[in-house]
């Protein structure tokens, strides 16, 4: 299913905070300002 | 396999240079409510999400490729978010799916049937949860998915599950 969208991300996006693979911390606010893809995968 | 560990051979195969995130508690899968994956989602400068797509995004995909670079060239030159046609809808994301990080949860304290038995539940709930159902299938028959993934194996056993449990 793909969309091409104008909407709002999910504010609460911004308040996600995930670890790496490499063991420290991304927080998505820091991304904020800048054009982002979002890859979601899975090892299955 | 879970987590980074199962994330490592994948990101050095690619030689990936972007950071990559361990969503162990599947939270971006509830903010969006996606129930399939591999997924690309592209979000502008403003924050506001211009393309999304569930469920077979691939860079070996030459459409969803071509996609991201026309966003990614056009910038956002002339895109007022605040009165966009159409106007950005702020929208929750959807269905929840947070049964399966409560059970990766459980999986990651050993509890292996009580996190299958509640990832079943909520696949009973809630059938077109690929998220759900693959991680299943991970769970019990990982040696269809390490090191190499059984794609061929999938498809019959979602048509096994189907017959046994028609949608």
């Amino acid at each position: 299913m793909t969309e091409l969208l104008e909407r709002a991300a999910p504010a609460a996006l911004w308040d996600v905070a995930l670890p790496t693979v490499e063991g420290g911390t991304l927080r998505l606010a820091d991304l904020r300002g800048k054009q982002v893809l979002l890859f979601c995968w899975a090892s299955w | 396999m879970q987590g980074a560990e199962a994330s490592r051979p994948w990101l050095e195969r690619a030689e990936a240079a972007f950071p990559t995130v361990v969503d162990s508690a599947n939270v971006l899968g509830d903010l969006f409510g996606y129930k399939l994956i591999p997924n690309g989602i592209f979000l502008d400068e403003h924050g506001t999400v211009r393309f999304a797509k569930f469920g077979g995004f691939s860079v070996a995909n030459e459409s969803d490729v071509a996609a991201i670079e026309r966003l990614l060239s056009a910038g956002t030159s002339g895109h007022d978010p605040g009165s966009g046609e159409p106007s950005s809808v702020a929208r929750d994301g959807g269905p929840r799916n947070s049964a399966l990080g409560h059970g990766l949860e459980l999986l990651r304290r050993g509890d292996r049937d009580t996190a299958v038995a509640a990832w079943r539940e909520a696949l009973a709930a809630d059938p077109d949860n690929y998220v759900i159902r693959k991680q299943i299938w991970a769970v019990e028959h990982p040696e269809r998915f390490y090191p190499t993934i059984a794609f061929a194996w999938q498809k019959e056993q979602l048509a096994r599950e189907r017959e046994a449990r028609p949608a």
